[in-house]
């Protein structure tokens, strides 16, 4: 019954009703659509990790950001070959320059380099061109969201890098750095070139190891073998690369606090909302005292109401999450929403609209049933 | 859980029965005592000083020496000054008096809603009057139904549902609570108003349907706090009647207060509060 009358109760008034599903939709969303904007974001600042094909990657000593990297020697490489359970090793260079454009300005671009006849670093899909662009004289590989940043490269379009000439030979789609420089595929002694960098020096060696053996061993015996160097599994560098942006821009505070607030908006509508029902009916729950109502059912009312609240609005705020992402996530503003996020998003708001029943509860405590006597 | 309550099936407020003819209309003037010396309750009379009613000894209510004073701009001020008071099963008591005279605040009392200064209350053989908050709630629930003079009904639920409120806070299922719900109703003459909102009513359907959620759990006590005071005359001597019947059918002892002079015919006994004593 108490779910009876309080459903019933909701529902015969629809305005005020309308404004708590509201909150809690505005709360869901606006959670889910932060959340996901930043780990949208955020999962940029390790793309060219998670999209390596590596195992493992060895950097200098203290590596914290993929972007970042301190030139280690290329000649390691084969020290780290006779690691035992290491199947393949390819150096990768990382490192800035300049793209000319066809106005005579430049742009800064991050040129990655890989090695021919290994897949390893290749974090790029080809979208347009040959599959075997970079195998092209003076190939490059510049990515299409960036179209508007290079003025709108063309395939086989001639440019200069680094001073050097550059031939635009395919473009992928959304590889995207977290930083506004965008990235440039080529050979790896072309980004050497490209850059004018010491052709001695790799950025990174990455490692793929044989099936079956395990990564922190590989990674202790690499340390062990070359001092200088830090070996860390993929996924751990990985979240290095998010933790060096996260504690050093305050870019998670920054989220952080824009989600808090909205989560307080929305306490504070279905607060608000619940209490301005309670305050509408404080006659009703007077009488459902009078005539025997204990305070346990009188909480169990409020808290039914504040549930059919919370899971209608978090259905309908999570359909609608989703709907906006798949409208309006693209790779420079993508919109991630894993499945975790959901359900944290839903528990939380759910944990908020019970504690937001407090509040009437409050009120409605105080409220005298000698009082419906009283006119 | 089931409750009989027998009353003539009528699509419209039945016509009264047979105990109504033996209480005819009442003056207050010609009742002083609620209580007599021996604490049986007294019989009423008219003005001429015919017997009105069969004396009834079965004491369902009975408050002793209740005191209850307000604090009013910083001076105590007796509401009630002690008072007695008894109901029997099946008897029909009217407390009139003045506005701020204290009939309210003694029903509030009798009711379990308010606690007094000082004073006795026993209902159904229970003393009252030291029962946690919890417990009187618990007595209000299964002894006392209440018929409130704006209604009081749940605005979202519909007359069934309203009716079905205080079996289901008893335990009862919803479903068997709306099946006797709705079979009351039909007695009451609102078969055809079960799933109306009281918003679609009547004040006199209204007030059917709060005399109805008043006494499907059969309680010991009823308790109408100006019943009538909300309807034109024709619906409140309907409304009065009807509960003059269900009393009848539940044999429960009920107080009414009122203000209305219309209706003292259905009266027992009329007992004229003022000053918070008893005339």
């Amino acid at each position: 019954m108490l779910w009876n009358i309080a459903l019933r109760t909701l529902l015969c008034d629809r305005g005020k009703l309308l404004a708590g599903l509201i909150g809690v939709i505005f709360s869901v969303v606006l959670v889910n659509i932060q959340g996901g904007l930043f780990i949208g974001l955020i999962n940029k600042a390790s793309l060219l990790v998670d999209r390596s094909g590596a195992d493992i990657w060895v950097g200098h000593r203290g590596m914290h950001n993929v972007d970042f990297p301190h030139n280690i020697p290329e000649r390691w490489i084969h020290r780290i070959r006779s690691v035992p359970g290491v199947q393949s090793a390819e150096p990768l260079r990382i490192c800035f320059s300049e793209i000319s454009l066809p106005d005579g300005n430049f742009e800064g671009v991050m040129l990655v380099g890989v090695t021919e006849g290994s897949d390893l670093g290749r974090a790029y899909d080809i979208v347009d061109g040959p599959a075997d662009a970079l195998s092209y004289a003076d190939g490059v590989i510049v990515d299409q969201c960036d179209d508007d940043k290079l003025f709108d490269p063309t395939i086989g379009e001639i440019r200069e890098i680094g001073g050097r000439r550059a031939r635009i030979s395919a473009k992928s789609y959304g590889v995207l750095s977290f930083l506004v420089t965008p990235y440039v595929f080529t050979h790896y002694d072309r980004a050497v070139d490209f850059a004018g960098a010491d052709p001695t020096m790799a950025s990174y060696f990455l490692i793929r190891v044989k099936p079956g053996v395990d990564c922190d061993q590989v990674c202790a015996a690499i340390v062990n073998r070359l001092e200088d160097v830090t070996a860390v599994p993929a996924e751990d560098y990985a979240a290095t690369s998010i933790n060096f942006w996260m504690t050093r821009t305050g870019i998670g505070l920054s989220f952080g606090a824009a989600t808090f607030l909205g989560l307080l908006v929305g306490l504070v509508m279905v607060a608000q909302t619940l209490y301005a029902m309670v305050l509408d009916r404080i006659s009703e729950f007077a009488t459902l005292k009078a005539i025997g109502s204990t305070e346990r059912e009188i909480i169990l009312l409020l808290g039914a109401q504040s549930t059919v609240v919370a899971v209608v609005g978090i259905s309908i705020g999570i359909v609608l999450s989703f709907v906006i992402q798949a409208i309006f996530s693209t790779p420079r503003a993508a919109i991630t929403i894993p499945l975790g996020l959901y359900i944290a998003s839903a528990a939380l708001v759910f944990t908020i609209c019970l504690a937001a029943s407090a509040l009437p509860y409050l009120r409605v405590r105080r409220v005298d049933p000698h009082s419906v006597l009283q006119g | 859980m089931t409750h009989d309550i027998s009353l003539g099936n009528a699509a419209v407020p039945p016509p009264l029965s047979t105990n109504a003819l033996v209480y005819p209309a009442l003056q207050t003037g010609g009742i002083a005592n609620c209580v007599n010396d021996n604490g049986a309750v007294n019989q009423a009379s008219n003005e001429n000083g015919n017997k009105t009613g069969n004396p009834k000894t079965n004491i369902v209510l009975s408050a002793t020496q209740v005191r209850k004073s307000y604090n009013i701009g910083g001076e105590r001020r007796w509401v009630l000054d002690g008072v007695d008071f008894q109901a029997a099963s099946g008897e029909c008591v009217f407390l009139s008096g003045p506005s701020g005279s204290g009939k309210s605040t003694l029903l509030s009392i009798l009711g379990c809603l308010l606690e007094a200064d000082s004073g006795e209350v026993v209902i159904a053989d229970r003393r009252v009057d030291t029962l946690s908050v919890a417990e009187r709630t618990s007595v209000r629930r299964d002894s006392i139904g209440f018929v409130f003079q704006r209604f009081q009904l749940i605005r979202g639920l519909s007359a069934e549902d309203n009716v079905a409120v205080p079996l289901t806070l008893q335990g009862a299922t919803l479903a068997d609570a709306r099946a006797q719900a709705g079979e009351l109703l039909g007695r009451v003459g609102l078969a055809m108003h079960r799933n109306h909102l009281p918003t679609a009513m009547s004040p006199g359907q209204c007030q059917r349907v709060a005399l109805a959620r008043a006494v499907i759990t059969s309680p010991k006590l009823l308790l109408a706090d100006e019943p009538t005071a909300a309807l034109d005359g024709k619906s409140g001597m309907e409304v009065m009647e009807l509960l003059k019947e269900l009393v009848g059918a539940t044999d429960s002892a009920t107080v009414v207060v009122t203000h209305d002079p219309r209706i003292s015919k259905y009266a027992d006994r009329i007992c004229e509060i003022e000053n918070g004593q008893f005339k």
